[in-house]
């Protein structure tokens, strides 16, 4: 266990860092465990979408009458003043329910039909007809960004209601650009002066999938008094509670959002358009009582049409001296995003963070941008940008640390930030665990012994490595509320997402730590806006950080109600009184206690309450603010909360006569700061690198064709499954615990870390294997045969990621 | 799914007498774990469901040194994966089964419902193939034998009648000296494959560098599974080396016609084809020569 | 409609349905035993598996109607009464889910796998698991919490 700052954390703890059983497993593993795509209510309705099959185009008309009555049809909506009055979006409002005007990707929502069952649903959708007048569709990224793009999407982009906290930045003259984030430390053009070599370079990154087991799905239930209710799979409840009733112009007390206590996964990947819809479609019913709809994308759906992983296009150029000291980087980045901009606002800007904190730069130039093309939305998965822009960085600082012979280990260890360092917002970096990381990664894929000989002279086989980091976002809140029974037992009402991370779990053991009871004698409520208070969201990995303060100031809130009321009763100083076991007691006289049972009075009829105060319930805001980037430099000395580093080594075997690629051996080091919870912090190891990153490195890709995805299914759009991933023995996670001073007991968060480095860690293996940079992902077999191909007839040992065209050759068209 | 009209047929009689009567509108049900997926997207609308999974006769694993190996068609793949007798006999089926789809879809599959669907990326088709395997075919009025590699004749076209259901596989004995195997590349291990080769050669009795016969079978690099006899010649009754074995690889490369989609081009499965070829040509000898 | 008998969970159950119900709305939509998830309606995910006659089965691509006369076992059916059945408890031990939804199939096809081999290598696990995705853990826990039932050996230290 590392603690590495004059901020020392007691490791001896009850229930803090212990593998605390998940809280919600035993209804995972008997089938107990209902989830929004379970929900079956009385006279439900079935909700389906009529999709645009052009990227496109203007919509015409839109002919609702066949449907409208098939029977079996209850509701039809189309995008109208009714039906979608207002845009929404999370940082630009560019977005209607359903599409007004334009259609702008194939599978916009055009229309909607709510119906007794899916089928009648299904049928109803065929009966709309809908007259477009196509238009040019823009897909490329160089092309969307160019100054003379072959469509804009957004004509009217300036005008859109933006959010106030942080406002996405246009670019003047580039149409489709929905955000602009810059970074200048100490830059100009002497910036690359004392570089003895610099290399430049151009990366990309394929479009990929959440993947999320569970399909987007939402229940949308209106009651008698015309109150909605929309139950759904989103990871941000109250996200979509503005989203919902803004764009609506409905109160926000009007609408109440829940999100169920099991949800099949997010990865940044939950926009709500489910339930949006479904929204849509209960409130347009006539007459009463109103009934419940529920809109589940199919399995085909959710591939197709909801949200994605965005292409990138990372060019980086990076200078150092002989010595292996880095000098200058200076990067554009440009996050493909796809017709409406959604989280990919946020992530386009927030994708710069990774490169900015990985390494000491004195002289630091980014820009990173992010364009609209007519594909469905892209923008945020696990890593927010991160392992996108890090991709190219860490495979740019391999080919230097080659370039140099210098070890690419030595080359990272002496380069990384360490605590104290400024990063290129020139913040001063607090609670870095790099070197930790790149030295246990180092230590577990035994770094610098040759792997073992193949078995075969057309195996080839390799080693590498890659640094990365994970920010976890400001400006942040989160708030919740701790109530203590009179049983004695604890509740804690919060807006997280239990999304399977385990947040229900290591709150609980906050709550057990901060009450000393049981972690079974604390529950945790599921997030519902009547209830749990304001949350950012489950996203950024903010939540352990963000949520776990604000449960101690709760927890600190409640225990003064807690001994206010027992002082009188004891008779003691507040200041005395300590609470364990459900009992509060002075603390050095444990005889003078009362049962926590014991503060509440008994009244005739029933019931127990309290004289004053009403309950027991701390609450608690937990609001970090930060400090926002200077608009031209970036600078500030608080851009984000925490980070989170990591590194991650793989050993690879290529077969050379047919690509094949496998990772034989795959290592990761997360710096979690306290790990609340061994067995979830190797959790989100495991699925962020065995799953994702392997996944996003090798074999997944949403391919399209003229804004058509031709892979829409689990044969063709390939996750791993078991026999893609090394064995179990072949497989190591180290946690490193690198306390953070204001994060509870010393924590920070995972959750996205696990997957920033792998990709360039697999592609500096396969480079040391068979001597091919690749400059794009994912790393196909075919690829890897047209590559050896290619080096054998040329020489030429660099493949994809146009890595031969630039951003710039647009400028001259 | 459209509506339909179920019969489940307890036994061979029956189904046949069911078929003959529903046949044009019908299909055959066994395993369907092609049939239900199709036809929940509505791809496949028949009238009439006649499920013969439960024909329980028709599920057993038979040898004998005469007449060879006998399947029943409603065996299933998990059967045949699980077989002691087939793992010594025929180790190459058991092998394949092992990267067939998933353990719950082989312990519901049948053998001749994969058959008889004639899927052009079938692993079982080019295996038996391999194996000179002939299928048993049984209408009302009778029974006839048919060569698998001419059961199958086009992309999901056998030569199944409407009146028809396949009742057994079977594979002529283990021969001495012999060895085949097969193997399928794909992205994943029980992906459909990419290109996927079943050889099977039988050395001369004197001569162990001399290959008798072989039969080369590929799938999924043509509209259906089948034999490259072009590439067989250049190998049977020849004395096997490198040269002759890289010939045979380079027949293949020309003469299979495999279609580019979104996991390869045409030329990239042509030249895994080819690879292919050459290890499992290699692979079988060895397997031959050490028994 | 056609008529049908089968077992459920050791509950016999006549009814009568459309024949083009499969297997798996039966047992979630009919039943109301929702641990049977739709994950993506081809057989390709595993959500879905079940056990007919104790083998693992992918039931979105069953027809209910295949089932006459047997036996079925869904994950709800798995516990015997309070007593959870030695995979479920190797799960919980392990950590070997997150989000749950691939668990109830990832738990029947462990269960049936182990019951006709129950001393597996880790090769073999992972060649039983191939047909269940899991997007969440990787399956590194899940392998491990399978080889742990094994009982020739010990309980594998987590």
């Amino acid at each position: 266990m590392k603690v590495k700052n004059e901020h020392e954390y007691n490791n001896d703890y009850e229930y803090i860092g212990k593998p605390e059983r998940n809280v919600n497993g035993v209804e995972k593993v008997t089938g107990a465990a209902k989830f929004c795509s379970d929900i079956e209510r009385s006279r439900m309705l079935y909700g389906k979408v009529k999709r645009s099959p052009y990227p496109h185009a203007r919509i015409i008309s839109i002919d609702t009458s066949k449907a409208k009555v098939l029977p079996g049809v209850k509701v039809v909506i189309v995008g109208d003043e009714e039906t979608a009055p207002l845009r929404f979006g999370a940082g630009v409002a560019d977005e209607y329910v359903l599409a007004r005007g334009k259609v702008l990707y194939v599978g916009d929502a055009v229309a909607a039909v709510a119906a007794e069952t899916e089928e009648i649903a299904e049928a109803a959708v065929d009966l709309i007809e809908v007259e477009y007048e196509e238009l040019t569709p823009v897909f490329d990224g160089d092309e969307a960004f160019s100054q003379n793009p072959p469509a804009i999407l957004h004509e009217d982009l300036k005008n859109y209601t933006t959010i106030r906290s942080v406002p996405p930045r246009y670019a003047d003259k580039r149409p489709n650009v929905f955000n602009y984030f810059r970074i200048r430390r100490d830059y100009d053009k002497n910036a690359f002066k004392d570089a003895d070599i610099v290399l430049e370079n151009r990366f990309e990154v394929a479009m990929i999938h959440h993947v999320q087991m569970e399909p987007h799905c939402g229940v949308a239930e209106i009651d008698g008094t015309g109150r909605l209710t929309v139950t759904g799979t989103t990871s941000k409840p109250y996200g979509m509670h503005r989203d919902i009733s803004e764009s609506r112009r409905m109160p926000s007390s009007t609408v109440r959002v829940i999100v169920p206590t099991h949800v099949g996964g997010s990865f940044g990947g939950r926009e709500p358009k489910a339930e949006q819809i479904a929204a849509s479609l209960a409130l347009a019913q006539k007459g009463f009582p109103k009934r419940p709809v529920k809109m589940w994308l199919t399995r085909e759906e959710q591939l197709m049409t909801s949200t994605t992983r965005a292409r990138y296009i990372v060019e980086i150029k990076t200078g150092a001296k002989k010595d292996g000291t880095l000098v200058a980087n200076e990067m554009t980045t440009i996050l493909v995003g796809g017709a409406y901009a959604g989280t990919g606002y946020l992530t386009a800007r927030n994708g710069s963070f990774g490169p900015a904190a990985n390494y000491k730069i004195p002289h630091f130039k980014l820009d990173a941008y992010g364009v609209y093309t007519n594909q469905r939305m892209a923008g945020a998965f696990r890593g927010f940008g991160n392992a996108e822009t890090l991709w190219g960085m860490e495979c740019n600082m391999d080919m230097i640390a080659e370039k140099l012979n210098i070890d690419p280990l030595e080359f990272r260890l002496m380069n990384c930030t360490d605590e104290g360092d400024l990063n290129a917002f020139q913040e001063k970096m607090h609670s870095v665990g790099a070197k930790e990381c790149l030295q246990a990664a180092a230590r577990d894929i035994e770094w610098g012994k040759k792997p073992e000989s193949p078995k075969e002279p057309y195996l080839k086989m390799g080693k590498g490595i890659a640094l990365g980091n994970k920010y976890s976002l400001v400006p942040t809140a989160s708030a919740c509320f701790v109530k203590v029974h009179p049983d004695g037992r604890v509740e804690l009402r919060t807006s997280t997402v239990e999304l399977g991370q385990g947040s229900n779990t290591i709150f609980s053991q906050m709550i057990s730590e901060e009450f000393k009871i049981p972690v079974s004698k604390v529950r945790v409520l599921n997030p519902d806006t009547d209830c749990t208070p304001f949350d950012l969201g489950t996203a950024s990995s903010r939540s352990t950080f963000n949520m776990g303060n604000a449960i101690r100031k709760a927890c600190a809130d409640a225990k003064k109600q807690l001994f206010e009321i027992a002082a009188k009763e004891l008779d003691v100083s507040v200041d005395l009184l300590v609470t364990a076991q459900s009992r509060v007691f002075v603390k050095d006289d444990p005889e003078k206690s009362l049962d926590i049972s014991e503060l509440f009075i008994p009244m005739v009829i029933g019931g127990y309450t309290l004289k004053e105060g009403g309950e027991i319930l701390g609450k608690a805001t937990y609001y970090l603010p930060g400090v926002m980037p200077d608009p031209e430099t970036g600078k500030s000395s608080r851009p984000a909360s925490f980070y989170m580093f990591v590194a991650q080594a793989a050993e690879v075997e290529v077969d050379i006569q047919t690509g094949k690629i496998k990772v034989t051996k795959m290592v990761t080091a997360n710096d979690c700061g306290k790990a609340m919870n061994p067995i979830m912090v190797e959790g989100q190891q495991d699925g962020g690198v065995l799953s994702m990153g392997i996944g996003s490195a090798l074999l997944e890709e949403v391919i399209v064709d003229n804004g058509v995805m031709l892979n829409p299914q689990f044969a063709d759009y390939k996750i791993p499954t078991t026999l893609d991933c090394p064995d179990c023995d072949n497989y190591k996670s180290a946690i490193i615990e690198t306390a953070h001073r204001e994060g509870p007991w010393g924590a920070k968060g995972v959750g996205e870390g696990t997957m920033v480095s792998s990709a360039p860690a697999i592609a500096n293996a396969i480079y040391d294997a068979i001597g091919i940079r690749f400059h794009e992902i994912p790393i196909t077999p075919e690829k890897v045969l047209a590559a050896l191909k290619e080096k054998e007839k040329s020489g030429r040992a660099t493949f994809g990621g146009n890595h031969d065209k630039r951003l710039s050759d647009m400028e001259n068209k | 799914m459209n509506n339909f009209e179920y019969f489940a047929a307890s036994d061979v009689k029956e189904a046949c007498s069911l078929l003959s009567r529903y046949g044009e509108e019908a299909k055959v049900l066994a395993g369907g774990q092609s049939l239900v997926s199709m036809m929940k997207q509505r791809l496949v609308m028949p009238s009439y469901l006649i499920d013969v999974k439960g024909i329980l006769e028709l599920d057993y694993i038979r040898y004998d040194e005469k007449e060879g190996l006998k399947i029943g068609a409603s065996t299933t793949h998990r059967s045949i994966e699980k077989s002691p007798l087939i793992r010594e006999k025929f180790p190459m089926l058991s092998d394949m089964e092992l990267n067939l789809a998933s353990m719950a879809v082989r312990n519901w599959a049948t053998v001749g419902g994969n058959l008889c669907g004639a899927d052009p990326a079938s692993d079982l088709a080019p295996c038996l193939m391999a194996l000179g395997a002939q299928v048993t075919l049984a209408c009302a009025s009778g029974e006839r034998m048919v060569l698998l590699e001419d059961f199958i004749f086009d992309s999901f076209e056998t030569m199944l009648r409407e009146d028809e259901i396949m009742t057994q596989i079977q594979v002529p004995a283990k021969a001495a000296r012999s060895g085949g195997i097969y193997t399928k590349f794909a992205r994943r291990a029980t992906d459909l494959g990419i290109a996927s080769v079943a050889a099977h050669l039988t050395l001369d009795e004197s001569d162990p560098d001399m290959c008798k016969d072989i039969r080369i079978v590929l799938g999924a690099v043509d509209t259906y599974p089948h034999r490259y006899k072009r590439a067989e010649d250049l190998i049977k009754k020849k004395k096997i080396n490198d040269a002759v074995i890289e010939k045979a690889a380079q027949a293949v490369f020309e003469d299979c016609q495999p279609t580019s989609d979104t996991n390869g081009t045409e030329e990239y499965k042509r030249e895994i084809a080819r690879v292919l070829v050459i290890r499992n040509i290699k692979e079988a000898i060895a397997r031959a020569r050490s028994l | 409609m056609e008529r049908m008998s089968l077992t459920v969970n050791g509950e016999t159950i006549e009814t009568q349905i459309n024949p083009g119900t499969t297997l798996q709305k039966f047992l979630h939509d009919t039943l109301g035993l929702t641990g049977t998830k739709e994950g993506c309606g081809e057989g390709l995910c595993g959500c879905c598996t079940v056990r007919v006659d104790g083998k693992a089965v992918k039931s979105c691509i069953i027809l209910a109607l295949q089932v006459n006369g047997k036996s079925v076992q869904t994950i709800e059916g798995l516990a015997k009464g309070e007593t959870l059945d030695p995979v479920q408890e190797a799960f919980l031990d392990h950590g070997a889910f997150q989000c749950g939804y691939c668990t109830p199939g990832m738990i029947m096809t462990s269960r049936s796998f182990l019951d006709e081999n129950p001393a597996p290598s880790e090769k073999e696990i992972r060649y039983a698991l191939s047909g269940n995705l899991c997007r969440c853990t990787g399956y590194h826990k899940i392998v491990k919490a399978v080889l742990s039932v094994d009982p020739k050996k010990e309980i594998v230290a987590k």
